[in-house]
C-alpha cells in the first residue's frame, strides 16, 4: 500500500518534470501517448472489464473529433463549450448504437460494431460538405480560458500539461468506476453473464452503461486529438483506428486499466519508428497480433504485472 | 385474497412448455406454502429442470401462469424475478470463475442494498462485507474466502454456488441436484446445510438421491414426462404404486 | 446504353445490376456465414479473400492475357491459403471468438500489405473478358454481367448440391448442428473445419474474380464487401444459409434501386437503418428459427 503510494508520487513527479525537459519530438510523442492512453483505458472498460469485444470504437473517436471541430469552425465557440458539445454528441451516438449492438453480445456485437465503423467511414469520406472527406478540415485551436487569463494550445508545453491533466482526470474517474459496485458488476458480467442475471442484475443495462462510458472517453480522446492536430478528416473514422486499442489491450493486458496504457507507450513509438523506415509496417502489426494472441493471450505486460503483484 | 392463499409462496397454473413437438411440461399445477421443503423427483427427461428454468424466467412458458406471493411473474425477465426473491442454484455449477469466494458472494449481497452514491468505493460498504463473512461461515467456506473460485474443489464450488443463491436473501430457493457429483462426506455436509436452510426458507429441491429426498422433504411432487403423477408426503409417495412403476420402469 | 434512358430503362437496369450483385455478394456472404455457423469465427479477412480473387484475376490478364486463368488461379490459391490459415493460426485460438477476430484482423493486414507491396496502391481496372452487349427490353446490357450472374448462380447451385447431396456436405451440416455428436458419429471434425474454411475462402475469391471487370481492383476493396456481407448476414440471421441468400437479394436490389435517386453512400445508410430495424424487431435475423 505504502509502496504503491510512492510509485504514484514518483510517476507524477516524472510526468510533471518531463513537460519542460523533453526535446520537442519526444514531447510531441508523449502528448500523443497521453491522448491515446485515454482511448486505451476506454477500451479496457468495454473489453477488459465487461468482456464486450468491439471492433468499431473509431466511430466515437471520429464523431467527437468533428463534434469539437465543427462548432469551433462554424460558430467560433470557445474551448469548453465545443468540448462539451463533442462529448454530448458522442454520448448520444453511444446510446443509440449501443442499444442496437449490446443486446445480442458475442459475435453479433463484433459484427455490428464493424458495420457501424465501416459505414461511418464511408459517410465521412462521402459527405465532403460536412467533413471535408479525405482531405479533412483544419481549424484554429481556441484558447484555453480560465476566467480572466488564458493559455494557448500553440505552445507545446501548454499542450503537454493540458493533455496530461485530462489523462490523469480520466484515470481517476475510471479507476473509481471500476472500484465501485458498478465496476464489480461489470467484471461479474464478463465472468459469467448468466449468473449475474440470475442474482438479479439487469445485464443489458450494465453492458450498455459500459458501452456508453467507453464511447464517452473514446470521444474525449478523439476531441483532444483533433484539438492537438487542429484538424480532422475521414481518416479519424478509419477502421485501423479501431484496431489500435485492441493491440494496446492485447500487449498491455486486458482488465488492468494501466496495462493498456503501457501498451500505448510500447506500441505507438514502435509504430512511429518502424513506420519511418518501412511503409508496410502494418504487416508487422498484423503478425504481432497473431503472435500475441496465440502465445501470450493474457498480454505481454499483463503477465509481467501479475507476476510482480503476486511477489 | 383468502387467508389460506396468503401463505402460498409459489403457484403454477396449468404450466406448459413445449420445445417444437416435445412437451417438457404438461399442465403442471403446483402450490407450495411458505416454509415448505418441496422435493421434485422423476426420471430423466421428466421436466424437472425445465420447471425450474421456467419459474426463474430463463424459459418462457408456452402457456399457463406462475404466481409468486400472489403476483403474476410469468414472462418477466430473469433478473426481475431474481429481484423479487427467487434464487436458483443450477445443476451445472455456475460461479464467477476468476473472482474470489468473497467477490462471488459480495455480488449477491450487494443486490439487497441500494447505494445512494453509485461511485462509492466498494470497500466503504462495510455492511455488505459483514454479510458476506456471515454467509461464508454459515455455508462453511470461511477458510477459503480469498480463494479464486475456479481453484476450488467441485464440492466447494457447489457450496459457493448455493452461497451465491443465498446471498441475495431469497424467499424461495431452488436447488437443482445439489448433491450430484459430490463425495460421501460432501453430500452429508450439503444435505445438512439444506436441512438447516429449510428452517428459514422455502425450498424446491430437485434430487436424484431418493434417500436424501425422503429424509429432507416435507412433501414430494413426482413428475413423469412433463406431468405431475403424484404428490404427497415422503411416506405417501414411497407407497404410491404409480410412482413405483415409473421408477422401476425407468431403472430397467 | 440509350442516350436518354427512360425511367423504365433505369428500373430495368437497377434490377439487372441488383441481381448480378446479389449473386456475387451471396457467394461471399455464404462463405462468411458457413464459416461462422460451423466454427463461430467472425472472419475479418474474408473481404481480403475477395480482394485477392480480383487481384489475381487482374494478374491473369496482365501476365497471361487470360482472365479465366486468373480466376481459376485465384480460386486454387485462396483455397490453399484458407486451408493453411485455418490449420496454422485459427486452430490455436479455436473456441475463443474474440481471439479469432484478432487473428483474422492480423491476417487481413498481412494480406493487404502484401498486395500493396506487389500490386501497388492505385486502383486498376480489368477489361471485360466478354465484350458483347445485348440489347433487350429497350436497353443494352453487357453480356459479361449476365455471364457473371450465370456463373454465380451455377456456383450457388453447386454449393447447394455439395452441402445437401454429398457426404461432405452432410458432415459440414452435421458438425454445424452439434460438434460432439458429429465427432461421436465418426466425422473427422478437424478436416471438416479445414475444408469449410478453404471452401469459404474460395467462394469469396470467386466472387472477387468475377467482380473484377465490373468494379475497380484495389487493395482495400475487401472492406466495402465485408461491410455489406456483414449487413446481409445480420439481416438474414448469423449462420443461416437460406437467410443469407434471401438477404443478399433484398439488400442488393434495394441499394441498386435507391441509387436511382440517391448516392451509393445514402443507399448504404438505408441498409444500415434496415439492419437496425431488424435488430430491434427480430434480433437474431429475419430467418432465424
Amino acid at each position: 500500500m505504502k509502496n504503491r503510494l510512492i510509485l504514484y508520487v514518483l510517476v507524477l513527479v516524472i510526468l510533471f518534470s518531463l513537460g519542460f525537459t523533453l526535446p520537442t519530438d519526444m514531447r510531441s510523442l508523449s502528448i500523443d501517448i497521453f491522448i491515446f492512453a485515454i482511448y486505451a483505458m476506454a477500451y479496457d472498460i468495454l473489453y477488459g472489464y465487461t468482456g464486450q469485444f468491439s471492433y468499431g470504437q473509431a466511430v466515437f473517436f471520429g464523431v467527437a473529433a468533428y463534434g469539437l471541430l465543427l462548432p469551433v469552425l462554424h460558430t467560433n465557440t470557445n474551448l469548453w463549450v465545443s468540448l462539451t458539445i463533442a462529448l454530448v454528441i458522442t454520448v448520444v451516438f453511444g446510446i443509440v448504437l449501443g442499444f442496437l449492438a449490446v443486446r445480442l453480445g458475442g459475435a453479433y456485437f463484433v459484427i455490428i460494431t464493424i458495420i457501424f465503423n465501416l459505414t461511418f467511414y464511408l459517410i465521412a469520406l462521402d459527405w465532403i460538405w460536412l467533413t471535408g472527406g479525405d482531405d479533412g478540415l483544419t481549424f484554429r485551436a481556441p484558447k484555453i480560458e480560465f476566467g480572466v487569463f488564458s493559455l494557448s494550445l500553440y505552445d507545446p508545453v501548454v499542450t503537454y500539461y493540458f493533455m496530461l491533466s485530462f489523462l490523469l482526470a480520466s484515470y481517476l474517474i475510471l479507476k473509481r468506476l471500476i472500484s465501485s459496485p458498478i465496476g464489480k458488476v461489470l467484471i461479474a458480467i464478463r465472468e459469467n453473464e448468466e449468473r449475474a442475471q440470475l442474482i438479479g442484475y439487469n445485464v443489458f443495462r450494465y453492458k450498455l452503461l459500459a458501452y456508453v462510458v467507453s464511447a464517452l472517453f473514446t470521444g474525449l480522446s478523439g476531441a483532444l486529438y483533433s484539438l492537438r492536430t487542429r484538424y480532422a478528416s475521414a481518416d479519424y473514422f478509419n477502421i485501423a483506428l479501431s484496431v489500435q486499442p485492441i493491440i494496446w489491450t492485447l500487449v498491455g493486458g486486458a482488465g488492468t486499466l494501466t496495462g493498456p496504457i503501457v501498451g500505448v507507450i510500447l506500441i505507438n513509438p514502435l509504430i512511429y519508428y518502424i513506420g519511418v523506415w518501412w511503409k508496410h509496417y502494418l504487416s508487422i502489426i498484423g503478425a504481432l497480433m497473431i503472435f500475441v494472441v496465440i502465445y501470450s493471450p493474457k498480454g505481454i505486460v499483463g503477465n509481467l504485472i501479475n507476476k510482480i503483484e503476486k511477489s | 385474497m383468502k387467508d389460506s392463499e396468503k401463505s402460498i409462496i409459489i403457484e403454477t397454473h396449468e404450466l406448459t412448455k413445449s420445445f417444437g413437438g416435445l412437451v417438457a411440461l404438461n399442465n403442471v399445477n403446483l402450490r407450495i406454502p411458505k416454509g415448505e421443503l418441496r422435493a421434485i423427483i422423476g426420471p430423466n427427461g421428466a421436466g424437472k429442470s425445465t420447471l425450474l428454468n421456467t419459474i426463474t424466467g430463463r424459459l418462457t412458458p408456452t402457456s399457463g401462469e406462475i404466481y409468486f406471493l400472489g403476483e403474476k411473474i410469468t414472462g418477466l425477465p430473469p433478473h426481475e424475478i431474481a429481484r423479487r426473491g427467487i434464487a436458483l442454484s443450477l445443476q451445472i455449477v455456475q460461479v464467477f470463475p476468476n473472482l474470489s469466494v468473497f467477490d462471488n458472494i459480495w455480488l449477491g449481497v450487494k443486490m439487497r442494498f441500494k447505494t445512494r452514491n453509485p461511485f462509492i468505493h466498494w470497500r466503504q460498504l462495510k455492511v455488505i462485507e459483514e454479510k458476506v463473512i456471515e454467509i461464508c461461515k454459515k455455508i462453511g467456506l470461511e477458510n477459503k474466502i480469498d480463494e479464486i473460485a475456479s481453484n476450488l474443489s467441485h464440492g466447494d464450488q457447489r457450496l459457493l454456488d448455493i452461497a451465491i443463491a443465498l446471498s441475495t436473501n431469497p424467499k424461495l430457493l431452488l436447488l437443482d441436484e445439489p448433491l450430484a457429483g459430490l463425495s460421501v462426506k460432501e453430500r452429508r455436509h450439503v444435505s445438512n446445510l439444506i436441512k438447516e436452510l429449510s428452517q428459514e426458507k422455502t425450498i424446491i429441491l430437485i434430487e436424484h438421491d431418493i434417500d436424501a429426498v425422503m429424509r429432507l422433504a416435507d412433501r414430494i411432487t413426482v413428475l413423469d414426462r412433463g406431468r405431475v403423477i403424484a404428490e404427497g408426503t415422503p411416506r405417501e409417495i414411497s407407497e404410491d404404486r404409480q410412482v413405483q412403476e415409473v421408477y422401476i420402469g425407468s431403472r430397467e | 446504353m440509350p442516350i436518354e434512358p427512360t425511367i423504365v430503362n433505369k428500373i430495368i437496369l437497377a434490377i439487372l445490376n441488383g441481381v448480378v450483385w446479389a449473386l456475387i455478394i451471396a457467394l461471399v456472404a455464404l462463405g462468411l456465414t458457413l464459416i461462422f455457423g460451423l466454427m463461430d469465427i467472425v472472419n475479418i479477412a474474408h473481404g481480403d479473400f475477395y480482394m485477392l480473387g480480383a487481384v489475381l484475376a487482374w494478374y491473369g490478364v496482365a501476365l497471361f492475357n487470360n482472365f479465366w486463368l486468373g480466376a481459376v488461379m485465384a480460386m486454387i490459391f485462396t483455397a490453399i491459403l484458407g486451408a493453411v490459415v485455418e490449420r496454422s493460426i485459427i486452430r490455436p485460438v479455436e473456441g475463443l471468438p474474440a481471439f479469432t477476430v484478432v487473428v483474422t484482423i492480423g491476417l487481413s493486414y498481412i494480406i493487404q500489405q502484401s498486395v500493396l507491396a506487389t500490386f501497388g496502391g492505385s486502383p486498376q481496372t480489368v477489361p471485360e473478358p466478354i465484350r458483347l452487349t445485348i440489347e433487350f427490353l429497350g436497353i443494352r446490357y453487357p453480356a459479361y454481367r449476365l455471364f457473371v450472374a450465370g456463373v454465380s448462380g451455377l456456383a450457388l447451385i453447386a454449393l447447394g448440391v455439395f452441402l445437401f447431396k454429398t457426404p461432405y456436405g452432410l458432415w459440414i451440416r452435421a458438425s454445424m448442428q452439434d460438434k460432439e455428436i458429429a465427432s461421436a458419429m465418426g466425422i473427422n471434425v478437424s478436416n471438416v473445419y479445414i475444408m469449410t474454411f478453404s471452401l469459404g475462402a474460395m467462394l469469396s475469391a470467386l466472387g472477387g474474380a468475377l467482380a473484377a471487370p465490373i468494379t475497380q481492383v484495389f487493395y482495400l476493396m475487401g472492406l466495402d464487401v465485408l461491410a455489406i456481407s456483414f449487413i446481409i448476414v445480420i439481416i438474414g440471421g448469423l449462420g443461416s444459409l437460406k437467410g443469407t441468400l434471401i438477404a443478399a437479394f433484398i439488400i442488393s436490389l434495394l441499394e441498386n434501386f435507391i441509387t436511382l435517386v440517391a448516392t451509393p453512400t445514402e443507399a448504404r445508410v438505408i441498409s444500415l437503418l434496415i439492419m437496425g430495424a431488424v435488430l430491434l424487431i427480430r434480433p437474431k435475423g429475419l430467418f432465424s428459427t
